[in-house]
Formats: structure tokens, C-alpha cells, sequence
């Protein structure tokens, strides 16, 4: 097909074309032999084709689609086993972060170098609280300064205690 | 939904579903399953594919449904998403030249009707599988499912004078590869 009549020919084929424009273009086709046999030609293979039907087979998808659909709502509401246990770890590793903020801020976790000293002396004043608010004070006091005397020590005229 | 079916608009449907009622999504298949199979069978030549992309297109609609603007016509939306699916298939699988089997044979062209009219259908078939892709996407949608130049490129995102272009070399090789198997 030579004439740049062809997309008219393609839409008037296709039934695209109507009123004045169909009028218009059968008056050329009249005049133009190229046309006019373009139009037979495209005519004749498009009525050829007619000949493929197709068979519908009871291909009904609807249950399949509905189907599909639901499965898919389904997942994106349900967490998958991975998300869960990544969630999961994240919950760890936040807990963990924050007790170890918590540890600095109040004290209880202090850098190495202070470790020993700090942790001796708090250790013992929290022990110290604990036997003092148990009323224990009297029985378990660590120093041996503060053991129960069997005597009384006799105080001597120059402030020494005999022996 | 107490709606008849034949009154309730393709637009009313996308509307329902969007809001979520899939008893609209079922109305929409057992609407335009049949258009959509022929096509996607028309175009890719094998049967289980076309009801692959049967379904994967109405889930599609289904999934984006909250996208579809009324303004657009809903078939053309539909085929949208059907070329594109063909065309995906396109990239993935051999050329076609009718339904192929396991063991390689091709499947001839369902028969309807005369052996005479069975053999015919089988011709047509073959020679528009022997179509370059996109050759045989437009003229498939133009010959065979009744959509206008323009409804075409919209639905393939093409010019319309680049489909017109596809079409006139399409229906131009087609009745070159008819006129040959006549002669046989």
C-alpha cells in the first residue's frame, strides 16, 4: 500500500470511521484506484481472519482470582516467620541498649578502670543498708572492732587499757 | 449488592472494589474473562499461559484498584495490563507458532465448524504467530478484539501512527503468508 491514504483505509476497515469523514473518504476511494484496491486487499485478509474462532473452554478464573486475592490479603496482614523473628531481635537489641543506657545514667555500670573500687565500696554500702533496714546491724557487722566484748576494757590513768 | 449486573458500569464496579467489596472483583472477571483469555491466547498462542495472564491481570486489578481514575475507560485499563503482561511473556518464552507440547509438536487451531473451516482457522493461526510481537499485538486487538487505532495506543502506550504502521505491515504479511498456503 503506496497511498498515505492508508490509516483511512485501516479505520474505515475497523469501523472507525463515520458521518462526513466516511462520505469524504468513499468519494476518494472512487477516484483513487490505489485505494480502492488497498481497501479490497485489507478487506479480503480481514475477512479471512474471521476464520480463527476460538473455542472458549471453561476457563473460568473467578475462583482462582478470588482465591489468589484473598490468599494475598491474607499474607500482607500476617507477619512472615522472618519478619517476626527480625522484629523479635530487634526487641532484644533495643532492650539491651536501653538497660545498658539506663546502667550508665544511674551508675551501676561504670567504665573498667573504676570497676573494682566503685563496685567494692557500693557492693558493701548496699549490704550495709540491707542489714541496717533488717535489723541485723548488732550481729553482723564485718569489722572485728565491732564485736561484742567479753570484758570491759579498763581504762588506765595515762588513757592506755590494760592488757 | 442488589444491583443488577447488566446496570451496574465497569466504574461503579472499580469504585465498590476499591472501597474493598470483592464481590465486585468476581463481577468484573465473569465480565471481561472471555475478552481477556482471547487476547492473551491470541497473542502468546498457548492456552495455560493465557489463563496465567487471565488471572494475574484481574488480580492486578484488584491490587491497584485504588489507582484506577474513573476517567479512564476500564476495558482500555484492562488491556493495558494485559499487553503488558503478553509483553512480558514475550521476553521470557520462545516464539510461538501455536500451542506447543511437551514433546515439541504444535497444537493445530481448535476446530469450529467443517474440517474445511478447522483448516482454515489452523492457517490463520500460524500466520499470525509467524508475526513479529508487536505486529501481532496490534493486529489482534484491532482484527480480533474490536478496539480503534486509538484505544490501541492507548492501551499499548504506542503512537497511533506507530500502530497504524504495525497494522499495515501486519494485514500485509498476513495476506502474503494466506495467499501462499492457498497455493499449497
Amino acid at each position: 500500500m503506496a497511498c498515505p491514504q492508508d490509516n483511512k483505509i485501516l479505520r474505515l476497515v475497523g469501523g472507525e470511521l463515520a458521518g462526513a469523514e466516511e462520505r469524504d473518504f468513499r468519494r476518494h476511494l472512487a477516484a483513487c484506484p490505489v485505494c480502492a484496491d488497498a481497501l479490497e486487499a485489507l478487506s479480503s485478509t480481514w475477512n479471512d481472519l474471521g476464520a480463527w474462532q476460538i473455542e472458549t473452554r471453561d476457563a473460568d478464573v473467578v475462583e482462582r482470582v478470588l482465591g489468589q486475592a484473598e490468599a494475598q490479603e491474607v499474607a500482607t496482614h500476617t507477619p512472615t516467620i522472618m519478619a517476626v523473628f527480625t522484629r523479635g531481635w530487634l526487641r532484644i537489641a533495643a532492650s539491651i541498649a536501653l538497660a545498658a543506657g539506663l546502667g550508665i545514667v544511674t551508675g551501676t555500670l561504670v567504665p573498667p578502670g573504676r570497676v573494682a573500687q566503685d563496685s567494692a565500696s557500693s557492693a558493701v554500702s548496699a549490704d550495709d543498708e540491707l542489714i541496717n533496714a533488717l535489723g541485723l546491724d548488732e550481729l553482723a557487722t564485718p569489722s572485728a572492732t565491732r564485736l561484742p566484748l567479753a570484758f570491759e576494757p579498763v581504762a588506765a590513768p595515762n588513757g592506755e587499757a590494760e592488757s | 449488592m442488589d444491583d443488577s449486573v447488566e446496570t451496574v458500569s465497569d466504574a461503579q464496579l472499580m469504585a465498590r472494589l476499591a472501597g474493598g467489596e470483592r464481590a465486585a472483583l468476581a463481577l468484573l472477571v465473569r465480565r471481561h474473562q472471555r475478552q481477556v483469555f482471547q487476547l492473551a491466547y491470541r497473542t502468546t498462542g498457548d492456552h495455560v499461559l493465557a489463563e496465567d495472564i487471565g488471572q494475574e491481570a484481574f488480580l492486578r486489578v484488584w491490587r491497584y484498584a485504588k489507582r484506577y481514575e474513573s476517567t479512564a475507560q476500564f476495558t482500555t485499563w484492562l488491556y493495558r495490563i494485559v499487553v503488558n503482561l503478553c509483553l512480558d511473556a514475550f521476553k521470557r518464552r520462545r516464539p510461538i507458532t501455536g500451542d506447543v507440547h511437551a514433546n515439541g509438536d504444535v497444537e493445530p487451531a481448535r476446530q469450529v465448524g467443517t474440517i474445511e473451516a478447522g483448516e482454515r482457522a489452523d492457517a490463520v493461526q500460524r500466520a499470525v504467530a509467524a508475526l513479529p510481537d508487536r505486529q501481532r499485538l496490534a493486529v489482534v486487538m484491532h482484527r480480533f478484539s474490536g478496539l480503534a487505532v486509538r484505544s490501541i495506543a492507548e492501551a499499548t502506550g504506542w503512537s497511533e501512527s506507530a500502530v497504524e504502521s504495525l497494522l499495515v505491515r501486519a494485514y500485509a504479511a498476513l495476506r502474503r503468508a494466506l495467499q501462499e498456503l492457498e497455493k499449497k
